[in-house]
């Protein structure tokens, strides 16, 4: 209702803007009625004189008005589509425009308004070509305004060219007395050489306009296409995110299950039992899967959860989280010492790992023998946890821009390793890459040992 | 490679103006060499003192005025000349051509300016002053109303004189009356045969 109503608003002050713009036409030969009585008093002088100076006054004046009421004429038609017809197709729109104009023209001819029928058809061939080579659209009609009035201007100067005569230029009554006029003073090249020297630099001038809005208007097309291929990647890389959300969720519910499964068992046990020594260790164990239940849940649920594990248990849970979908790859994984203790979110540890893994699958996929080992070794102080494979390997110059979000050597959506890179910085470890160009990738995963 | 296919276009634009406008001056330098026979009368039909009028409005009166006064021909210059002016004159020149601007510029409309060279037509005419008819305009001028008042000045004119490339219409309107005509090609040429009507 309030959306009818404010556009109700704006096509009455469509309308009005219209109606205003056709009244200020129609008055316009009384409004520059003073203005032609000054070219025949010019006209005059220059006759009596001899002054050739006084046509080129004449001249100015009377082509200014010229194209000041038929570029009105235009202005009309353009605002008039532009209002009423923007639902139609620019081509179409253009044709519109075209007869618009003509038709105010003939209809003006009819209230005696100075018409050049055939100026008028030059003038509107040259606006076509113009328009149609800028690629310019009606939403952008200061730019319009700007070629068409150069091009308006500088045509009416044919009215006053003698050389155009013999083209039915210039008939009407002003450009034929300052022709005549020119013609008894001898001035005719004067004056065909003064009326082009206004035309060629004013058309040069609309058509470099045009030549630099088509280059405008392609880099605006390319900046939109490249913003719509930037929000499709985004939406893709939110799906792919969604659909990564909704896997760990699956692999999580498939790891609740597991001490389930225990507790109901021991729970059966139970309650079959009538031995009541066994009673402490089954609800020991009951506890212990209880414990492992809420630590799976608080991982997931919150990142900043630690829970002390061992290297052991780490590697165990991404080994059984690694997308294996083909047989041709060789997976390796050794761990040396697997009960060195870690202190960290489990769940998002090995989601940080899996990344890595999953991206070091992908590198492989040219490769007729495919390689992915996880070598898992320890000093002192920290574990090196090493995701190694023999694919294409990364440019150097390209290693440095791999943690940043959404840059991918391999073709993924590249959030995998700038996710991985925070997560093992979250937990006070480090990563780096190192590669050769076709020999393969190492990245390389350092965590501090939990010494609490 | 972008500023280059830009310069290449900016020339081919400029050539094709220089080859149009090229066309276009030599096409009109022929024009300007063809040989006019120009017609000089072999004595004056008119004599001074000459009224100078004009049956339309239109700036082409100051032109025959002026060319008058280079004459050193004896004229009185009145652009909305009536019957009462034609005292005292012996000839008459009514140059036609309809001016809009004109007539705003008298504050007269057509049908006024129709009727008052109608009534100094008849007048002159009833006063045995020769009229000598111009029309200077060629064909930018040929319009409905220029041409009505052609059709009233030159057949009942002593004398027509016609300037201009429109043959069409110059051989039209010397087919039209019995009105003998003199024609100019170029508006340089008018004051040799213009001074003949009246030397």
């Amino acid at each position: 209702m309030i959306n009818n109503k404010r556009k109700n608003k704006y096509i009455s002050l469509e309308v009005l803007i219209l109606l205003l713009l056709l009244v200020f036409y129609l008055t316009l030969p009384s409004l520059l009625r003073q203005s032609w009585f000054s070219v025949v008093v010019w006209i005059r002088e220059a006759i009596h004189s001899g002054d050739g100076a006084k046509l080129f006054l004449a001249s100015v004046s009377l082509n200014f008005t010229y194209a000041l009421l038929s570029f009105t004429a235009y202005f009309i038609g353009l605002l008039l589509i532009k209002f009423f017809f923007s639902n139609q197709k620019e081509s179409m729109q253009r044709f519109m425009i075209i007869i618009t104009y003509l038709m105010i023209r003939l209809i003006s001819w009819s209230f005696k308004f100075p018409i050049e029928p055939m100026l008028d058809i030059i003038t509107i061939c040259i606006v076509i070509v113009l328009t149609r080579y800028a690629r310019m659209s009606l939403k952008n009609i200061n730019a319009e305004v700007i070629i068409t009035l150069q091009i308006f201007i500088a045509l009416q100067w044919m009215n006053t060219m003698p050389t155009m005569t013999s083209f039915y230029v210039g008939h009407t009554e002003l450009p034929a007395s300052i022709k005549i006029a020119g013609a008894y003073l001898d001035n005719a090249v004067i004056q065909n050489m003064i009326s082009l020297a206004f035309m060629v630099p004013l058309l040069l001038s609309a058509t470099m306009t045009s030549m630099r809005l088509r280059a405008n208007n392609t880099m605006m097309t390319i900046l939109e296409e490249n913003v719509q291929k930037a929000k499709e990647l985004k939406d893709a890389q939110t799906k792919i995110m969604e659909n990564r959300v909704y896997k760990e969720v699956n692999a999580m519910a498939h790891d609740l299950k597991t001490p389930l499964v225990t507790i109901r068992g021991l729970n059966s046990m139970l309650m079959l039992s009538k031995d009541m020594s066994k009673l402490v260790p089954y609800t020991e164990r009951i506890e212990n899967a209880v414990e492992k239940m809420s630590e799976l849940i608080s991982g997931f649920l919150y990142g900043t959860h630690r829970q002390r594990l061992t290297l052991g248990e780490l590697i165990n849970y991404v080994r059984a989280q690694v997308p294996i979908d083909s047989d041709s790859i060789s997976f390796d994984f050794t761990t040396e010492k697997e009960d060195v203790l870690i202190c960290g979110n489990k769940i998002r540890l090995s989601r940080a790992i899996i990344n890595i893994i999953e991206n070091a699958i992908i590198a492989t996929a040219n490769r007729e023998s495919r390689m992915v080992s996880l070598k898992c070794t320890s000093s002192q102080n920290e574990v090196l946890i090493c995701i190694k494979d023999n694919g294409n390997g990364i440019e150097t110059e390209h290693i440095s821009q791999l943690f940043e979000i959404g840059f991918s050597g391999v073709g993924s959506t590249g959030l995998g390793l700038p996710f991985a890179k925070q997560i093992i910085e979250e937990h006070q470890g480090t990563i780096t890459i190192d590669s050769e160009l076709d020999h393969g990738t190492s990245v390389i995963i350092n965590l501090p040992i939990c010494t609490e | 490679m972008i500023n280059l296919q830009f310069f290449k276009k900016v020339l081919a634009f400029m050539l094709g103006i220089v080859i149009v406008s090229s066309i276009i001056l030599i096409l009109n330098n022929k024009q300007n060499t063809i040989q006019n026979q120009l017609t000089y009368l072999s004595q004056p039909i008119a004599s001074e003192k000459v009224l100078i009028t004009s049956a339309g409005q239109s700036t082409d009166t100051y032109i025959i005025k002026d060319v008058a006064n280079d004459l050193l021909l004896e004229n009185i210059f009145i652009p909305n000349a009536e019957s009462s002016d034609l005292d005292g004159v012996k000839s008459v020149v009514i140059v036609v051509a309809h001016s809009y601007i004109g007539e705003f510029l008298h504050d007269i409309d057509y049908e006024d300016e129709y009727m008052r060279v109608q009534e100094l037509v008849e007048d002159a005419q009833a006063k045995e002053l020769p009229i000598i008819g111009v029309y200077i305009g060629g064909q930018m001028r040929n319009h409905k109303k220029t041409k009505q008042l052609i059709d009233l000045v030159f057949s009942s004119s002593s004398y027509n004189f016609f300037v201009g490339e429109d043959h069409n219409l110059a051989t039209q309107l010397s087919l039209e009356t019995d009105v003998p005509m003199i024609y100019v090609d170029s508006m340089q040429q008018i004051k040799g045969p213009f001074s003949s009507l009246f030397r």
